[in-house]
């Protein structure tokens, strides 16, 4: 996985066109909502692989000048638990905001990104133990490219295009063990029954981790249509959307979605 | 154009080969799966001087294939039950297996006999709690299970200003429930921050991964009685219903009365199997106050007695009549 992860990110970056573009500036809002087929397996509550429908909705801001792209995106997805025959099923919860700076080369934007994000598993129906949430937490620094290239007819009012991100290196947040408290929490004089300032010892308990145990790719590819004097713009894209966290208890949730787009310009 | 289409396509392929959900479950991987997750989880193996591995040497050559669903969780069952904890159980949909912690002990309680018999109509009742007085000096409490700590004050707080000479806590038949409602009631015991006991949990896959020891303290409550206490206890008191019985057993003004309490010292965890099957285990657990681990086994009485079945039927409970004849 990590290579093949490699490889596209390669891919992607190297080797491209050096035209110049235009010196324009643009700012924008993008409203995107995808429907997901969604696969999901954490290891701390369950040894099934359970696949859910699920929606994922977020709004980017962006703002672009010269050959600089800016953009803020704040996401939030949840799955639709099948309850039906099941003695539990799982609510999982996934806000995640991200910062994006790219330069303008030709047909791509090739930069990096900062993001941070959860995935909040609350299992519900027969659950009988202290185990009653499974959280997972990130902060990443990674790769962020998008190409875009506009379709030579009908006056150029269709595009086609793909976005990946892939975290380097990111700080991660996940209990090691069954019980959601940090280690450090559970220390006489520290814990007490209201989990009263448990939050420091939550954040303070990650690890730094590299490709080969936090594996995340956001992958999009679609086509665009341009309206309102080529100021606005509605797409339709195939998502995906892999998470894997390889801790002591591994998480893993892959997203597979049709998501639509709407972009106003301002 | 194509050759880049045709390129996006495969790289879609790439992310997109993902394990899909199977529909088939094979018995010895149900089997290993629990086995595993109790293995590396449950946190009474040194106390109770178990080899999992020996018992899964006795139970894996049982498994095979062609077992059906039930005859598989009967074995499975089983195995879970050689760690004889209260704590632990499985579930399939419609059933559920567990220890039974009860077995080879008499147990008879009534909780009418008491309101019909003993309180006459002069009780009161908040949730799960049934309260009033007895011989006019007698406060009764019968905590039927442990669900607010917001009632275990309100109803401490009927008996202030009552002129009570004595206390009896009935516990008996109580599952257990919220082990802070324990400490709270232990708070109206007490006239300083008292340790009751300790909370140890499991931190890692070696059996003796535990944490150090949270010490679990009782603040001073209001009202603050100031007067002997009977716990009335049997064998149908588990969990947080033992937590209490241990956390009032280490204050001098208190006796236990009755049979020893059913243990459950532990917290609970619960595991998916990849069947669907639910695996409970206790992977936590409280220690006394001299960091014993005898509310596992049960808390013994200091006063041994039990009700006769056919005595109780004749309205008469030989236990809480006892218990008044202590004061």
């Amino acid at each position: 996985m990590k290579s093949k992860l490699t490889l596209i990110a390669l891919f992607l970056c190297i080797g491209q066109v050096y035209s110049q573009s235009d010196t324009t500036s643009s700012r924008g809002i993008t409203i995107n909502y995808s429907f997901n087929n969604e696969s999901f397996e954490d290891t701390r509550f369950s040894f099934r692989n359970r696949v859910e429908p699920g929606f994922t909705s977020s709004l980017l801001l962006f703002w672009k000048k010269n050959r600089s792209r800016h953009s803020f995106r704040l996401g939030f997805g949840k799955n639709f638990p099948q309850r039906a025959g099941e003695l539990v099923a799982f609510n999982n919860l996934r806000p995640e905001f991200i910062y994006t700076y790219q330069r303008e080369i030709a047909n791509w934007y090739v930069g990096g990104y900062f993001g941070l994000g959860s995935l909040l598993s609350f299992p519900t129906g027969l659950w009988a133990g202290n185990n009653n949430i499974s959280y997972s937490i990130w902060g990443s620094v990674g790769l962020a490219t998008e190409f875009q290239k506009r379709l030579p007819f009908n006056n150029e009012r269709f595009a086609i295009f793909s976005r990946l991100r892939i975290p380097i290196v990111s700080y991660v947040i996940r209990p090691s063990y069954g019980l959601p408290y940090p280690e450090d929490f559970i220390e006489d004089g520290v814990f007490n029954f209201q989990r009263e300032g448990m939050g420091r010892y939550v954040l303070s308990s990650g690890n730094l981790n590299s490709l080969n145990t936090f594996q995340k790719a956001y992958f999009e590819v679609g086509f665009s249509s341009y309206f309102a004097k080529k100021r606005h713009e509605i797409g339709l894209s195939y998502i995906l959307d892999y998470l894997k966290i390889d801790e002591v208890k591994e998480v893993k949730q892959v997203k597979n979605g049709i998501q639509l787009s709407t972009n106003f310009k301002f | 154009m194509r050759r880049k289409l045709y390129l996006l396509g495969t790289l879609t392929c790439l992310f997109a080969c993902s394990e899909e959900d199977t529909a088939e479950f094979e018995n010895v991987q149900v089997f290993q799966e629990m086995w595993t997750y109790i293995d590396e989880n449950y946190i009474y193996f040194e106390h109770k001087g178990i080899n999992w591995n020996e018992v899964r040497a006795d139970y894996a050559p049982m498994i095979n294939e062609s077992l059906s669903e039930i005859a598989l969780l009967d074995i499975m069952s089983e195995m879970m039950n050689t760690l004889k904890d209260g704590h632990n159980f499985i579930n399939i949909p419609g059933t559920q297996r567990s220890y039974n912690f009860k077995e080879g002990f008499e147990i008879h309680f009534d909780l009418s006999v008491v309101k019909n018999n003993y309180l006459g109509n002069e009780f009161q009742e908040l949730g799960f709690y049934t309260y009033g007085i007895l011989n006019d000096q007698i406060a009764y409490i019968h905590l039927g299970e442990f669900s607010g700590v917001n009632q275990v004050h309100q109803v401490m707080q009927f008996f202030e200003n009552k002129g009570i000479n004595g206390i009896i806590l009935d516990i008996r038949n109580n599952p257990g429930g919220s082990g802070q409602d324990a400490v709270e009631i232990v708070g109206h015991f007490i006239e300083q921050p008292t340790t009751v006991g300790y909370l140890v949990e499991k931190i890692g896959r070696p059996h003796d991964a535990i944490s150090a020891p949270l010490s679990i303290q009782a603040t001073p409550e209001a009202p603050y009685f100031d007067v002997p206490v009977i716990l009335l206890i049997n064998r149908g008191s588990f969990s947080a219903a033992t937590y209490l019985a241990a956390e009032l057993k280490s204050l001098p003004n208190v006796t236990l009365l009755g049979q020893i309490t059913g243990g459950g010292g532990g917290g609970n965890q619960t595991q998916e199997l990849s069947n669907g099957w639910l695996v409970t285990i206790s992977s936590s657990k409280m220690l006394g106050v001299n960091f014993d681990e005898s509310i596992e086994d049960g808390i013994a009485p200091d006063i041994a007695i039990a009700n006769d079945s056919l005595v109780l039927a004749t309205g008469i409970d030989e236990m809480l009549e006892r218990a008044v004849q202590e004061f």
